[in-house]
């Protein structure tokens, strides 16, 4: 078992109101695993995401990754572990804008101390596999959206990370570049990493093995697909 | 134009955005209102030093006469003149319509209960013509031309007869060491402070002073003589014929001996600065400019403020103006918009400029002992122009970039727009010119505070607490009244120790020096300076004893006044070397002789180097000369201790008025004739400490703005950063450093400029502190710290954040 939540909830504090973004999720991820989250706007998937990606924290629960139990890691440790262990596909891309596309991807492995010359054929070869190699010089501003969501692709996979978490990466793409990147993402599902993906795209969720579907902050149902 | 429609586009838009934004506009007016005022209240300074003397009618004709004496060849101007020379002055130029030979001196007024002293101009009746100093009582024409008259000022009027009505009243004085009735002239008018002659009291020459030495004598500098020329263009012409008048009329004696050789002709308002490079005030034209400087630096710093957070509030904006020049704005439209806020901006600053302007001023004349008045209808049209230019030339800048933004890029970027690499580069220059300027200001001050603490507090071979000095006993009568008045000061409760001399320190009384030479090396001839002394003279400085002995009245030949035969002096270390003793034992029981004649005198000991004089020029050696009477121009010194300072003086009032009760009683603390020699650049460390406190201010709130507007702006970026697995501690550092960088950069220019100055400043010191590194890197630090501290809490906050609470911030 990769992944194991329990009893998680997550709620949200503002001055009156309190919003339950999610509440009570027990969930569990095999190694190798491509889960494909399904649910209408506000049931929670990015929250959800966000919690599996320890970059917001659940109000309550327990979110035992391998054997680690995450939830009682100080900073500097989920820092460790997100730069180990994470890959993050934004809906949004969220590259750097000063930075070039070459820059950005190798922000990944900044954080890993790693000698340059790696850094560089790493980099070289994540540009290569998502196929905007020629792009790999110019800012995101200078870059389509499919290029963009290819170059954060390639920023979450160059690390070679053992779990990918994918917030609508083909929401703001057409059919065409939708299909390429859900063509990556399959080909590193089948290189052995472990992906979870939030979409709204029945068709996208039938490419992967596992579909959970969410409402109201609750898992409703976790579906296999034959395949 | 369709200017009505702008100007209410501005308005609302100023307006909306100082609701909106409190914290960008109070920073903005704050730092606007900070550096106006330092720019206006150094300029007012600057104005008052460079404008001296120039209130006076006709300044611009009226000229000092200067001596040109040769020394060691080489020529050095002196501001007196002999007054014999000016009734040869007049007689051979008369191109010269006025003119009046000033002596200034002390005079004891004699009023019903008191004896007071005071300083009075001796002038002659032509005094007004050539020097108009405007009368609120009396007649110019004739004020001076009876002989008992005097002229006072409205302060003196008013201490001595309580009202300005005093014409025709009598005065009773003790001056030109004789007693006598004046009666009121006139009484001038209030002067500006920014004069160099403050006349309190104006008296005529009259015909027992003709006939003194001062007055005949081609070798004794009277005083100052003025004159007021037809023309100014006659100046240049006399200053062309000065050294034909020399060898016309002044002896060929006095000539040999290199006085004399050659005038000056000096404008009356190129004087206040002239007398500081004369050495005799501390007008130094040079830290009036740094003023200035200071002043103007601070405004640019505000300026640079409000550019940088204009263009940062811009890029937050950047999405509004693509908007509105999709929406059909023109590029001029944007332009007028700018410009008109940051206007507003400065006129808003411009209220507050003016409290402070009058809070500062005040303070800033106390510093620096000046008497700026804020010339209201100067300042307010000044202020006007600054805010209209200030205005400008901050909202250029940020009107042209944001204008020229393209919309579509805009638009397209992902998020919120920035100003590219040259804008980045900009703004970096700007603030590393506000905080090399901060830093600059800031280690210059802390060396000269530093090197005026030294002066302060340095060696100076003796002991000066517990040390008065009552000037000019001679003043009390013969020789034989002196020394009955020294044995009363003995007898004062606390007074340890008492002695006539001669040289007092700091520059203050009379000294003079002579080549001397060992007779049995006629090639060795360094400069001494002569000290005559009394008994008991280096008991109470404080002297002690390298080598042989002292003085002593056993020994009948070490007094000058007694004998025929070789007389005995006392040396000091410096002058053993100077004169080639190896040792100061080598030197004792030597016979030494003046350059000029004959007379030997044996060296009976060696004492420790005294500095009596600046820290600035080299110290001097002396020679010591012990006579058992006292003379001409002697002095007393007093060494007590145990007892306040003012219980001594007041007992040593009591004998000299039971002694001589029309004489003022004058004494000084050896340690406030001292306090001259660092009190200058005391009070110009504090005004650098001021300028360097405002520019830090101002860089600072830029900072602390700036980093909110930057933070807001990287929030995104530090959520990806977080989300790619870095540490708060490794995005708070990426953070500082953004910020800190600009500081590192300003440090190291402001440093070494401060560096190249402070080295050419310290280098007019004889005695100085080194150049420490550690100044700069104590100030260099505490930038450093106190940028951080300034950022530190945004920055903290946003490297804090949850990534996914910062992800969603846009
Ligand atoms: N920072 C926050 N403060 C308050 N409420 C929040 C916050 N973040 C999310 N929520 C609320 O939590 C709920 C779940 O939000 P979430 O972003 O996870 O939805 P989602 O399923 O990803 O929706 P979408 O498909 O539109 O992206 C929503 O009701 C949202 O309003
Ligand atoms: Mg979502």
């Amino acid at each position: 078992m990769l992944i194991e939540l329990s009893h998680i909830q997550r709620l949200y504090r503002s001055d009156e109101v309190e919003t339950t973004a999610l509440q009570d999720i027990d969930l569990q991820i095999e190694t190798g695993e491509f889960v494909a989250i399904m649910g209408p706007s506000g049931c929670g998937k990015s929250t959800l995401l966000n919690i599996l990606g320890t970059i917001d924290r659940p109000t309550s629960g327990s979110y035992r990754f391998g054997t680690q139990e995450l939830t009682a890691m100080n900073e500097a440790e989920l820092a460790k572990f997100r730069r180990e262990h994470l890959g993050y596909v934004f809906q949004s891309f969220n590259l750097i804008d000063e930075l070039t596309i070459e820059e950005n991807i190798e922000l990944a492995l900044i954080y890993r101390e790693m000698p340059k010359s790696e850094r560089r054929a790493r980099v070289a070869h994540a540009v290569d596999h998502v196929g905007i190699a020629h792009r790999a010089r110019h800012y995101p501003s200078q870059l389509s959206g499919g290029q963009q969501q290819r170059a954060a692709i390639a920023r979450a996979i160059v690390g070679q990370p053992s779990l990918i978490l994918a917030d609508e990466p083909t929401g703001n793409l057409d059919t065409d570049n939708g299909a390429q990147v859900m063509d990556i993402l399959q080909r590193l599902n089948d290189e052995g990493a472990t992906i979870i993906m939030v979409t709204h795209s029945p068709s996208h969720a039938d490419l992967a093995r596992r579909r959970i579907d969410m409402l109201d902050g609750q898992v409703v149902v976790s579906v296999r697909n034959a395949i | 134009m369709k200017l009505t429609p702008h100007v209410h586009t501005v308005f609302a838009a100023f307006f909306r955005q100082m609701r909106c934004h409190r914290l960008y506009t109070a920073i903005n007016v704050m730092g606007l209102a900070l550096g106006l005022a330092a720019c206006l209240t150094f300029g007012l300074i600057a104005r008052y030093e460079f404008t001296f003397d120039q209130w006076l009618h006709g300044a611009r004709g009226i000229y000092r006469l200067d001596a040109v004496n040769v020394q060691d060849g080489r020529a050095s101007e002196i501001a007196d003149a002999p007054f014999r020379v000016y009734d040869a002055l007049k007689a051979a130029f008369p191109e010269i319509t006025h003119a009046t030979r000033i002596r200034p001196d002390n005079i004891s007024i004699i009023t019903a209960d008191d004896v007071r002293s005071s300083n009075a101009l001796y002038v002659d009746p032509d005094f007004f013509e050539t020097l108009p100093y405007p009368l609120v009582r009396g007649d110019a024409a004739s004020a001076l031309s009876a002989p008992n008259s005097i002229v006072l000022s409205e302060e003196r009027a008013r201490t001595y007869f309580h009202t300005i009505n005093v014409i025709g009243q009598k005065l009773t004085v003790d001056h030109d060491g004789r007693k006598a009735e004046l009666i009121v002239t006139g009484v001038l008018s209030h002067v500006p402070g920014n004069v160099t002659l403050q006349p309190d009291m104006l008296i005529p020459i009259d015909s027992a002073m003709l006939a003194s030495p001062a007055f005949l004598q081609w070798g004794i500098e009277g005083g100052y003589v003025f004159c007021r020329l037809h023309a100014p263009s006659d100046a240049k012409r006399l200053q062309g014929a000065m050294v034909r008048f020399s060898l016309d009329h002044v002896p060929p004696q006095v000539r040999d001996a290199g006085e004399l050789r050659d005038w000056r002709l000096r404008p009356l308002p190129s004087l206040h600065f002239l007398d500081g490079t004369l050495g005799i005030s501390s007008a130094s034209r040079n830290s009036v400019i740094m003023l200035g400087l200071i002043g103007l630096l601070a405004l640019l710093s505000a300026i640079i403020n409000t550019i940088n957070l204009s263009t940062a509030r811009g890029l937050l904006r950047a999405r509004e103006v693509a908007m509105r020049k999709t929406l059909g704005a023109t590029r001029g439209d944007l332009i007028i918009q700018f410009m008109g806020e940051a206007i507003l901006l400065a006129a808003c600053a411009a209220i507050p400029a003016l409290a402070l302007i009058e809070i500062a001023i005040p303070t800033i004349n106390a510093l620096g002992g000046w008497d700026v008045v804020i010339p209201y209808d100067l300042l307010i049209p000044a202020l006007l122009v600054l805010v209209i230019l200030v205005g400008m030339v901050a909202g250029t800048y940020p009107a042209f970039w944001l204008s020229a933004y393209q919309p579509a890029r805009v638009l397209a970027a992902s998020r919120m727009a920035t100003m590219g690499r040259l804008g980045a580069v900009v703004r970096l220059g700007l603030v590393v010119i506000q905080f090399g300027f901060a830093i600059g200001l800031s280690v210059s001050s802390v060396v000269i505070l530093r090197q005026s603490v030294f002066v302060r507090d340095m060696d100076r071979g003796f002991d000066r607490n517990g040390l008065l000095f009552i000037p000019f006993i001679d003043n009390i009568g013969t020789p034989t009244a002196q020394l009955a008045l020294m044995d009363a000061f003995r007898n004062v409760p606390g007074v340890t120790t008492v002695s006539s001399f001669y040289t007092m320190p700091g520059d203050f009384g009379f000294s003079a020096a002579d080549y001397f030479s060992p007779l049995n090396a006629p090639d060795q001839r360094p400069r001494l300076e002569w000290q005559d002394v009394g008994r008991d003279y280096f008991r109470l400085f404080g002297l002690h004893l390298i080598a042989g002995r002292l003085f002593d009245d056993a020994h009948g030949e070490d007094d000058q006044q007694k004998g025929k035969g070789i007389h005995s002096v006392v040396i000091d270390a410096s002058s053993a070397r100077a004169l080639g003793y190896t040792t100061p034992q080598a030197a004792l029981g030597q016979t030494i002789r003046k350059h000029t004649d004959r007379a030997p005198w044996h060296v009976i000991g060696v004492v420790n180097d005294v500095r009596l004089n600046s820290a600035r020029s080299a110290p001097l050696p002396s020679i010591y000369f012990y006579s058992s009477m006292p003379y001409r121009f002697s002095s007393a010194g007093v060494r007590f201790e145990n007892r306040p300072e003012r219980d001594v003086e007041a007992n040593l009032r009591t004998i000299w008025q039971s002694r001589a009760p029309d004489l003022a009683f004058s004494a000084l603390l050896a340690s406030d004739l001292l306090s001259h020699d660092y009190r200058g650049d005391e009070r110009r460390g504090e005004l650098l400490a001021i300028g360097a406190g405002v520019a830090i201010f101002i860089a600072l709130m830029g900072m602390y703005a700036l980093a909110s507007f930057t933070v807001a702006r990287r929030m995104l970026e530090v959520g990806i950063r977080k989300t790619l697995g870095a540490t708060t501690a490794r995005v708070l550092g990426l953070l500082l450093g953004q910020f800190l960088k600009p500081v590192l950069g300003a440090g190291l220019i402001g440093c070494t400029l401060a560096w190249v100055v402070m080295r050419n400043w310290l280098s007019g010191f004889d005695a100085r502190i080194p150049l420490s590194p550690l100044y700069f890197a104590a100030v260099f630090a505490a930038a450093l710290l106190v940028a951080a501290l300034t950022v530190l809490f945004q920055t903290l906050n946003v490297a804090r954040a949850e990534p996914a609470r910062a992800l969603r911030a846009e």
